[in-house]
């Protein structure tokens, strides 16, 4: 069975398209030949030493900000009035006694109520890095 | 070098059409390198192809479709207007015919592009509305009816230039 086909289709087809200029042609198949070039990529040793860099940088932050820290915590700037005992031993002191009885822990209250307070020391001041004294 | 053998005959075969395919989207000057650019990908990467011809349609409409969205971004109004004002000379000239093919192509090109890509992979291309379809990302009743749509076009189109 024949296929009808269109007149026109057919005048259509009839048409050659022009083929591919021989230069185009030598460029495709010149750059097929080539390697080809992938897109470049961290060297594994590069991410290495990155990464070492990376954790060195962040080492020195740490001793940095610690050894600050510690600057501002030096004797005499704490914002613990002075002669105090620190907290947790007064926590402890204080369980102590309640363990023991009631009349322990109340002569413990009285024994602290009547302990002179120390200095005035803002612990904002500390905190800001700035001398209380230098305000008086 | 079985490869580059192999590669010639696709570039022959089907090189001609994907030119005429390239300049129905992007401008003449560019039509070349996005052959090129299209081969290229399309040989690269056939291995992951379904249907290789279909894809190396698809490959050279896309990469048209991005070098024209280049163009448009870089052309001014003056040079997109001498662009569809050029005498189009997509196809090779046969004495005596030379009037209707300039009918034929000057009518193709007021087409939209959808249809003169369906027309050019269907009647030089040769492929079928299935593949079309496949490369166009549409269902083959779309590229049968866009075909059809184009020929009538295409006749009432010439039929008027007859009687002028």
């Amino acid at each position: 069975m024949n296929r009808w086909t269109d007149p026109l289709e057919a005048e259509l087809e009839s048409l050659r398209p022009h083929e591919l200029p021989p230069l185009l042609r030598q460029r495709i198949i010149s750059a097929l030949s080539e390697p080809r070039r992938r897109p470049p990529r961290a060297h594994p040793s590069r991410l290495w030493i990155g990464a070492l860099a990376a954790a060195a940088c962040l080492v020195i932050a740490v001793a940095i900000w610690r050894g600050r820290e510690q600057g501002m915590a030096s004797p005499g700037r704490s914002p613990v009035a002075a002669g105090s005992s620190p907290p947790t031993d007064s926590v402890v002191a204080y369980q102590r006694a309640l363990a023991q009885s009631p009349e322990a822990l109340d002569a413990l209250l009285d024994a602290d109520a009547v302990r002179p307070i120390g200095p005035p020391v803002s612990g904002a001041y500390v905190l800001a890095g700035m001398d209380p004294d230098s305000l008086r | 070098m079985a490869d580059a053998h192999e590669a010639l005959e696709w570039l022959d075969q089907h090189g001609p059409v994907l030119l005429l395919l390239a300049r129905q989207i992007a401008s003449e000057a560019s039509a070349q390198d996005i052959v090129q650019e299209a081969f290229l990908r399309f040989w690269r990467s056939r291995q992951r192809a379904e249907d290789p011809v279909a894809y190396l349609y698809a490959c050279t409409r896309h990469c048209a479709l991005e070098f024209r969205r280049a163009e448009q971004r870089r052309l001014d109004r003056e040079r997109a207007m001498a662009r569809d004002e050029r005498v189009p000379d997509c196809f090779v000239c046969v004495p005596g015919q030379e009037e209707r093919r300039l009918a034929i192509e000057t009518a193709l090109r007021q087409f939209p592009d959808e249809q003169r890509q369906v027309v050019v992979m269907k009647i030089w291309g040769g492929l079928t509305f299935e593949k079309i379809a496949k490369v166009l990302g549409v269902s083959p009743n779309t590229a049968a009816s866009r075909y059809r749509y184009a020929l009538d076009k295409l006749r009432r189109e010439l039929s008027k230039e007859h009687v002028s």
